[in-house]
């Protein structure tokens, strides 16, 4: 039994040593998409003068330009688009404490993000992200359950897989961080991505998909929407939520489900819904990588069509905005 | 609960500490007993009941057996338990079958049957450990077992939580009397079990979630797909399911070795088979062992009349691949092997009837080349009895098959495998090549990772490549559970 105690236990340090060598090489440096998050937060804390908060996943990194909102609202931008593997209530959680007296708050995912699984984040960039440096502590709320199930499960095999791969990659691949989406050259100011598009998609490969809405996972999310806005609202924060940018041909093939989810959030959500999903359709040429990335081009027209509602907002009239004035951006 | 998860890498070191530091049998077999429904439970607790219940019924029949003499008797309380155990079976895993067979031999006569639904879950691993509690009460009244004195061994035999949810299907007569025993460490045993908890790791991970890609992408719409992809995606549903199910066998045997406890082996190479009768000695053993046992002897076996014996694989077979799944695609699949195991019987009984001698040995190439010729026919007949298996409905089937054989034929489609095979696809058909050659050069062993005769620092090199390779090559999506947790 010593013998083979003895043996397991040299085995296993062999194995905890490569990880941990892994763990080292392949961790996620502070200059790269979701490393930036570190900026984001710092942001967040700076200034004392109400501002326009951009919150939500990638379709906000990547979709909204700051400059225009900053030029239709005369507010200082932070825009807080992260990660969409991260789940919806990292971004929620990770702004509330630093929202102040007359900010306001555009809340903005794509459809995933509020009905799939995907609220409930990915491992891998859960992952990533708890290993930045300086660490970071993922925000869970009502989702922990799911995603300690899923750690429990087969996915916490990719918690090592994680790190295994990206430290291959940076060993077999030159430049491995310059040649994907999430490095930092977009990285502007406002902490916007929109600078940076990545290696650019082929049109015709950018999918249209839409998984089946769950309705518990929208359940939870609206709940936690709403929870989210009232302890904004405490604190004199005006909160709006805005749909993601869709390609026209995934709006004409999944626009059913599409404004399933708009009537949802329209009628369960406290606070208002400033747009409608046809809205925010866009040609697929304007979107670079996925579609829900918009290219400099489509990020200009989402930018200015969000910002005119926010114009009305922060100047006094809380009216939702009209379908001309998307007709026009668009 | 499964082997792949990180539940059970916590799950596994825990109860293994507690039942060596316990030391002492009985209290050890309360362990693994609360282990075992623990790790049943994992996955729904409610059905410990029905698993308790059905343990129960056969451990008290089976106590019953023993203390009767009256051949009336006996054979009414084997009777009672056979048709509880097969009702539980008919329950949960039949009853959606046989209602939809039902509705449409209704409407077939013009009637309206109404909703005839029942949606009921499957409780996971129920065809396994029924069959093993049928055999316990079974071999008690053919008088070859006695029963168990103690309710705690028996529970744990049926319940032993690495076999129970997938197999090996253990006989009361080898792990029984395991439990009654008492189990001293054995370094070399447990060590085999690490190898084979590790061999079992990277077969699930790396090529049998690798290939389900490939597999699940052709057989989602098979009429997208042309001859040669479709074969190839059969060649891997080959291979998928050879290494999901041996894979979990593979762990469910290292595991039970790391508890002093020994399990059958479940497969034994069985793609290098040379006749299909061959196969079924090296698939799946332990379901097979138990259909030749409990279904093909009684009814008579090898000894009967040539008609009769074709009849009786036939039954055999029929009723095994309504086993694996309450479908006709099941069965039909089973007759497809049932037809080709009868003809191979067929044949070497002629033979023997005739006095024939056996063929004369060849030179060695031909001999070769004739084992090359007669492996790659018997795995093509697998080959096409697994489309049965793989495909959702028989149009799907027909469909694959007739694509196969057209397209190949005229020589369409090539181009496109070719295109098809880049990027993870030819990762993963690398990592098919190379493990399939790696099982042909260990075929002698029991587990391919039987390498002690290789230096400890290169072997463990090896062990840790293997190992890294499990996470490293995990594909990207996610893939299902074991495959065999569906029978």
């Amino acid at each position: 039994m010593t013998q083979f105690l003895k043996t397991v236990a040299t085995f296993a340090s062999i194995q905890l040593f490569i990880a941990a060598v892994c763990f080292n090489i392949g961790k996620t440096g502070p200059d790269s998409y979701l490393g930036g998050i570190v900026a984001k937060e710092r942001r967040l804390g700076e200034g004392t003068e109400p501002r326009v908060i951009l919150l939500g996943d990638s379709n906000v990194g990547f979709g909204i330009q700051s400059g225009i909102i900053k030029d239709r609202t005369h507010r200082e931008v932070v825009n807080f688009g992260t990660d969409v593997g991260l789940g919806l209530d990292y971004a929620l959680n990770a702004v509330e404490p630093h929202v102040r007296t007359g900010d306001t708050i555009v809340v903005s995912y794509i459809f995933e993000s509020l009905a799939t699984d995907l609220a409930n984040g990915e491992v891998e960039t859960v992952t990533r992200l708890q290993c930045l440096s300086p660490p970071r502590r993922a925000y869970f709320g009502e989702a922990l359950p799911e995603y300690t199930s899923k750690i429990l499960g087969r996915d916490g095999l990719r918690i090592p897989r994680t790190f295994a791969r990206q430290a291959m990659a940076r060993i077999a691949i030159p430049n491995f961080d310059i040649r994907t989406r999430n490095v930092a050259s977009g990285f502007v100011a406002s902490v916007d991505w929109t600078g940076h598009y990545g290696v650019p998609q082929e049109p015709e490969k950018i999918h249209e998909f839409c998984a089946p809405i769950d309705t518990r996972i929208l359940d939870r999310s609206i709940r936690t929407l709403n929870s989210f806005c009232k302890s904004c609202r405490a604190k004199g924060v005006t909160v709006v939520f805005s749909h993601a940018p869709t390609t026209r041909e995934n709006y004409e093939t999944n626009g059913e489900q599409l404004r399933d989810l708009h009537r949802e959030l329209v009628s369960r959500l406290e606070f208002p819904v400033i747009d409608e999903p046809g809205d925010q359709q866009y040609d697929r040429e304007l979107f670079f990588d996925s579609r829900n990335h918009l290219t400099e081009k489509g990020g200009q027209l989402r930018s200015q069509l969000v910002g005119n509602s926010l114009a009305r907002i922060v100047y006094g009239s809380t009216a939702p905005r009209t379908a001309s004035s998307a007709t026009t951006a668009n | 609960m499964t082997f792949t998860t990180l539940i059970f890498a916590m799950f596994l070191p825990v109860v293994w500490s507690l039942y060596w530091l316990i030391g002492r049998r009985r209290p050890q077999n309360v362990l693994l007993l609360c282990a075992s429904y623990f790790f049943y439970g994992w996955w729904d607790y409610r059905f410990c009941g029905l698993m308790l219940g059905s343990s129960l019924l056969d451990y008290f029949i089976g106590r019953s057996l023993d203390r009767t003499d009256d051949a009336k008797r006996r054979k009414a309380l084997l009777t009672a338990s056979i048709i509880a155990n097969v009702g539980v079976l008919c329950i949960f895993k039949y009853s959606g079958f046989f209602l939809d067979n039902l509705r449409t031999l209704t409407e077939s006569v013009g009637l309206n049957p109404g909703d005839l639904t029942f949606n009921i879950i499957l409780p996971i691993g129920i065809s396994f450990y029924t069959f093993q509690t049928m055999s316990y009460t079974i071999d008690i009244y053919r008088r070859q077992l006695k029963p168990s004195e103690s309710l705690i061994d028996y529970l744990g035999f049926v319940s032993f939580f690495p076999q129970l949810v997938a197999g090996p299907i253990e006989r009361a007569s080898n792990l029984l009397p395991q439990f009654h025993k008492d189990r001293t460490f054995n370094y070399e045993f447990a060590a085999s079990g690490c190898r084979l908890l590790l061999w079992g790791f990277f077969k699930k991970l790396v090529i049998a979630d690798r290939l389900s890609l490939i597999v699940d992408k052709a057989y989602a719409a098979p009429g997208e797909f042309q001859g040669p992809f479709l074969a190839f995606a059969t060649v891997c549903f080959a291979f998928q399911i050879y290494c999901d199910f041996s894979a979990y066998s593979d762990m469910a045997i290292g595991t039970a070795r790391l508890f002093g406890i020994s399990l059958m082996r479940n497969f034994n190479y069985p793609y290098l088979s040379k006749s299909l009768g061959e196969f079924w000695r090296r698939w799946h053993i332990s379901l097979s062992t138990w259909f030749r046992d409990y279904v093909y002897l009684p009814l008579g076996g090898g000894r009967v009349t040539p008609t009769r014996r074709f009849i009786n694989v036939m039954i055999t077979f029929l009723v095994s691949g309504l086993w694996h799944g309450a479908a006709w695609r099941f069965i039909f699949w089973g007759g497809i092997n049932g037809a080709g195991v009868a003809w191979d019987s067929q044949r070497a009984a002629s033979r023997k009837a005739r006095g024939l001698p056996e063929p004369a040995r060849r030179s060695w190439p031909i001999e070769y080349l004739s084992a090359i010729y007669r492996t790659g026919v018997t795995f093509s007949i697998v080959c096409l009895g697994w489309i049965f298996f793989r495909a959702d409905t028989f149009t799907d089937a027909f469909v694959v098959i007739g694509r196969v054989f057209a397209d190949c034929a005229s020589g369409v489609g090539f181009a496109a495998l070719k295109a098809e095979l880049r990027g993870d696809t030819l990762v993963t058909a690398a990592c098919l090549v190379g493990f399939a050659v790696f099982e042909w050069l260990q075929q002698n062993k029991e587990c391919p990772l039987e390498i002690t005769w290789i230096p400890r620092p290169v072997r463990w090199g090896i062990y840790t490549g293997t190992a890294w390779a499990s996470i490293v090559l995990l594909p990207l999506l996610e893939s299902g559970d074991f495959i065999y947790f569906q029978f």
